[in-house]
């Protein structure tokens, strides 16, 4: 689904205004790369860091999602809703707090850039 | 005897490997979780005699969840591992196996779906892995029943573990190992996984669950009303009921003939246990309970709760849960039971109270609902369609205030989304012969105890002094008829014959609305406390039930001040 590009701008700056879910915090803090939330749909990206190290960090460990491993960003529902991964044949979905942990490096930016 | 532990990621296949070996049917579906349970049989193979136990997944052996410490409790307490895999999922599965290698003990890794890899595109060299791993490594379809001989044969060769790689740097052996056994080959997208795609997909996947969720209700009214007119009660009323009628009739003692088949013709009002028992659970309830687990069964089997969990789930954080919250609350339809276990494989403590509260109070269990709608429909659709709409409204409020007043965020999202895989006609019908077999061999002794109590009561007067005692406050606070008051209280022993009690009553329409919501709401049954107070502890269990109480008393007595302000003001009600 194709949304212009200033709309997804304001969408994105209005959740960044909003608080809870600890994204802004985190996301200045490694603005060199962005978390998975915000890739484009159908992106591959090689994780950078998993932040945290608390359950979702080890969960996203046994699933393969550590520092080198490549996934593609398949889909993020609407309104803040989960973001769904693929890391080979498995697909899963992970709550948006547990995705802004997830710190990548885009292989594709060229092609699909980032977002906004 | 040997114990062999089944070990696994979740939804590789594990329990169905189980039914296959010992011949023990158990429920399996397509969603990460169906088992929360440990299950054992024994099996004999060869003159040995093994144990074989299956537990739930998981995806390492770190407990993060109740179903992860059983798990992991499973493995230690075994003397061979049957390491069950996703072939077409070799890398993560690997992970596990690598961990269990490291633990040292005799072991057999099975290739389960082995049949799906070979459309997938997916070559597997099985003997070179074996070589790998250093134990036998056996191709199977558990799904399809094949490779279970081999999986067995190969039990006597399990072989000791041994730690491959550095421990750190796990999933650099696993790709090593992965590169070196398995070729991949270009395939395009079959239906079925274009039907996956969509139904993830932001709109449409929440048009697909409106309309699934629709077409589930209609579906199952439909056909549980040709069920009960076509077959059911056409079966009693003309064979059944006339042939024990004519055979307790001429029981000469008025008591005994009187608990046997009631008084009066109507199989509805007699409370007999042979007759009005017997009516309750083989035609009005029945008929739905095949119709609900038949859909239920065909979307659990080809893999959408999932897919529903991961669209609910930015509702589901507005209740201080996620997503996968709305498989325990979709169980609860048909039975809170099996609802209550499942919300086991959630990790806090909080969560769980949350999501217990909403499977309590979202909806009512099948037999409650069938017959409320059965009941209800007397005075229409809108009367049922009051009761549903106020439930679940009242679950949502009741859950978005506990969220907002207890401490606490609500948890991520963790849920692997299985493929759609297509059902097979044979296991469908096993899971639901089994629910069917659980359902009478629990419904038709606490019916007949539900009528038999509530007869020996009578006749002892108990009810006429109960009534006298609760009469009151009864018709003060929910505006029903004093005589009510037992019918309500002996609800905590089987619901849908309490809702079948109101039926003499003549009540209207607004107080069989009030009675409905107070029946479904004030206790869970005696088989829900139990396994209530077994999940979450007395005092947990105390305080859920406590709060939905509270709730129900407040919503029915205020429901009731209304009707009765628009009866004072003139309104038909």
């Amino acid at each position: 689904m194709k949304v212009p590009r200033v709309i997804r701008a304001c969408v994105d700056a209005a959740i960044r205004m909003r608080k809870g879910r600890g994204g802004s915090a985190s996301a200045a803090r490694n603005a060199a790369f962005p978390n998975v939330a915000r890739l484009c749909d159908g992106t591959s990206a090689r994780v950078v860091a998993v932040q945290g190290d608390g359950k979702a960090a080890r969960r996203l460990a046994a699933m393969g999602v550590a520092p080198g491993a490549v996934i593609v960003k398949k889909r993020s529902e609407p309104m803040r809703g989960p973001v769904i991964l693929e890391k080979g044949a498995t697909r899963f979905a992970i709550g948006y707090g547990m995705a802004l942990k997830v710190i990548v490096q885009p292989l594709d930016i060229k092609e699909k850039g980032l977002l906004p | 005897m040997k114990k062999v532990a089944i070990v696994g990621n979740p939804n590789v296949g594990k329990s169905l490997v189980f039914s296959r070996i010992t011949g023990v049917g158990v429920i399996s579906a397509n969603y990460p979780g169906t088992t929360v349970d440990v299950r054992t049989a024994r099996f004999d193979h060869e003159g040995a005699a093994y144990e074989l136990i299956d537990g739930p997944g998981v995806y390492s052996l770190e407990a993060l969840s109740h179903a992860d410490e059983t798990a992991l409790a499973i493995i230690d307490n075994s003397d061979i591992i049957i390491n069950v895999l996703d072939a077409t999922n070799l890398e993560r599965n690997l992970n596990l196996t690598l961990g269990l290698l490291a633990r040292e003990k005799p072991m057999v890794v099975c290739l389960n779906f082995w049949d799906d890899t070979a459309h997938k595109g997916i070559f597997i060299h099985a003997s070179l892995l074996e070589e790998i791993l250093g134990v036998p490594v056996v191709t199977a379809s558990a799904l399809r029943g094949q490779g279970m001989h081999a999986l067995v044969d190969a039990l006597p060769r399990a072989a000791a573990g041994r730690p491959l790689g550095n421990p750190a740097d796990a999933w650099a052996t696993i790709g090593g190992i992965v590169n070196r056994v398995q070729r991949l080959s270009h395939r395009h997208h079959t239906p079925l996984e274009m039907l996956g795609d969509f139904t993830l997909h932001p709109v449409g996947g929440l048009v697909f669950a409106c309309a699934v969720l629709a077409a589930t209700f209609i579906i199952v009214r439909m056909a549980g009303e040709a069920l009960v007119n076509g077959v059911c009660g056409p079966l009693f009323g003309r064979f059944y009921h006339p042939f024990i009628l004519g055979l307790c009739g001429h029981i000469p003692w008025t008591l005994v003939r009187e608990l046997l088949i009631g008084r009066g013709a109507d199989p509805l009002a007699s409370f007999g246990m042979l007759t009005t028992g017997v009516y309750i659970a083989v035609v009005l309830v029945f008929p739905y309970f095949v119709s609900f687990y038949l859909l239920f069964g065909l979307l659990e089997d080809i893999g959408y709760l999932p897919r529903l969990a991961v669209v609910l789930d930015t509702f589901f954080h507005r209740l201080g849960l996620h997503g996968y919250s709305s498989i325990p609350v979709m169980l609860g339809l048909g039975c809170k039971v099996p609802a209550l276990l499942a919300a086991r494989t959630l990790t806090t403590r909080r969560e769980k109270i949350l999501t217990v509260s909403l499977v309590l109070m979202s909806a009512p269990c099948l037999p409650q609902s069938a017959m409320i709608v059965s009941l209800g429909m007397r005075y229409g659709t809108a009367v049922v369609a009051a009761v549903f709409g106020i439930l679940l409204a009242l679950a949502i409020g009741v859950n978005a205030a506990l969220n907002k007043l207890t401490k606490g965020g609500a948890p991520e999202l963790f849920l692997e989304i299985p493929e759609y895989r297509p059902p097979s006609a044979g296991l469908m019908a096993q899971k639901l012969w089994i629910r069917i077999r659980e359902y009478f061999g629990e419904v038709l002794p606490m019916i007949a105890a539900g009528v038999l109590v509530i007869n020996v009561l009578d006749a002892l007067s108990v009810i006429r002094i109960v009534s006298e005692a609760t009469g009151r406050p009864v018709s003060f606070l929910l505006g029903l008829p004093a005589g009510i008051a037992p019918v309500l209280i002996l609800g905590f022993l089987r619901k849908d014959v309490s809702i079948a009690l109101l039926a003499p009553f003549g009540l209207t329409a607004a107080q069989f609305v009030v009675a409905c919501l107070f029946m479904v709401l004030y206790t869970p049954c005696v088989a829900s406390f139990f396994t209530l107070v077994k999940e979450l502890g007395a005092r947990a269990s105390l305080m859920v039930m406590g709060t939905v109480f509270a709730s129900a008393l407040a919503v029915c007595a205020l429901l009731s001040g209304i009707f009765h302000l628009a009866r004072a003001w003139g309104m038909a009600m």
